[in-house]
């Protein structure tokens, strides 16, 4: 491996990580189309060494949200019985679906993501300080919640990303659970659910290791620390950052999808 | 504990800063292995694929051991119901290892 490699490498882990944590989003949606793309990695490859990814961001941030107390640990546990199921149905079938396939699912869940942000720069326009106490809060509708982590781990391991933009508005919308506490539950869940995957993968052969060593290293840095700084940055310029940056990439995609180039 | 927990009885402290302390030790362990085992492989020295190949392990293992170490923790809170259902959910990340064999 070239140094350049390994400075492009940590430079993708350190922003993917960094603005992720910050944005209170995974990394995962900007570093499987960037390895594809710029790092000509195949599909499956990509997502391989983007689970991993994914683990080294849940860890690192959820270290610093558990010891904060945001995290119902509890309800995590009970959403994660689906989430790991979901987890492991994709990834046996992932192997299966051509890279073709994978692509275009990808760009689908490119749409979602930028709709998703878009929401969320709009509602934060009026938004003032977050507030540092979290409300009392009654857990409701489990099942809906139950449903949305097993869709949200078949993501995940379908697709190399965490499936934070699925679980914590549903846990939000129908569970009653509160915006931080939803979010620091979702960053804990994700380690377990991608790791199910990543062993999957892993053992196919799909992670490389030369590719992952460096980018772990770049997202667990970048990802501490925005994890660390997140109540200090206002996240609405970063979510306009990362939209620009989703739609590029899902534009990218799409561009080599049509010429057949994936 | 910040000031802003919502539960803060003695019990949930316990597990939360169990794991936080287990989630840190497998973090810490997996980014000094896979620093260490990139440079080696930039510097195209032996053991640079061991070294990663152990670091990058690790970090898959941390949550599963994250997992064991919170069925340990709600047993000794005598919280059976979520001992059993972290107990489950460690047997479905297993099992997903051991399917993969199979299928």
């Amino acid at each position: 491996m070239t140094l350049l490699l390994l400075c492009a490498l940590i430079a993708l882990g350190l922003v993917a990580g960094g603005f992720g944590a910050l944005a209170g989003v995974g990394g995962g949606f900007l570093i499987v189309p960037t390895l594809i793309l710029f790092f000509h990695l195949p599909v499956h490859e990509a997502i391989g060494i983007s689970l991993v990814a994914v683990i080294a961001t849940s860890t690192a941030t959820s270290a610093v949200q558990v010891e904060r107390g945001v995290t119902d640990v509890r309800l995590g546990f009970v959403l994660e019985l689906t989430t790991t199921t979901g987890a492991i149905i994709a990834s046996l079938l992932a192997a299966y679906l051509s890279k073709r396939m994978l692509a275009g699912l990808f760009v689908a869940f490119l749409a979602f993501t930028l709709i998703s942000m878009l929401k969320k720069a709009w509602t934060s326009r009026a938004e003032k300080e977050p507030s540092q106490e979290v409300p009392e809060y009654r857990i409701k509708n489990y099942p809906a919640g139950m449903g949305a982590a097993l869709l949200a781990g078949g993501l995940s391991g379908l697709l190399g990303i965490g499936g934070g933009l699925i679980k914590v508005p549903v846990m939000m919308l129908f569970m009653g659970i509160p915006t931080r506490v939803a979010t620091a539950t979702s960053n804990f869940m994700i380690g377990v659910t991608a790791a199910t995957s990543a062993w999957i993968w892993y053992s196919r052969g799909f992670v490389n290791l030369g590719i992952a060593g460096p980018l772990v290293a770049g997202v667990m840095v970048g990802s501490h620390f925005g994890a660390q700084n997140a109540r200090r940055v206002k996240s609405r310029y970063i979510v306009l950052l990362l939209i620009v940056a989703a739609g590029y990439l899902m534009v990218q995609m799409l561009v080599k999808l049509k010429s057949g180039q994936i | 504990m910040g000031r802003g927990a919502h539960k803060s009885s003695e019990r949930n402290q316990t597990t939360d800063h169990m794991l936080a302390v287990g989630l840190r030790a497998g973090g810490v362990a997996a980014f000094v292995l896979v620093v260490a085992g990139s440079v080696l492989e930039v510097l195209h020295l032996q053991f640079a694929r061991l070294v990663l190949q152990v670091g990058i392990l690790a970090l898959m293992s941390t949550p599963v051991l994250r997992v064991a170490l919170s069925v340990f923790a709600f047993w000794r809170e005598h919280d059976y119901k979520y001992m059993v259902i972290a107990a489950a959910v460690l047997t479905i990340v297993l099992l997903g290892a051991i399917l993969r064999v199979a299928v």
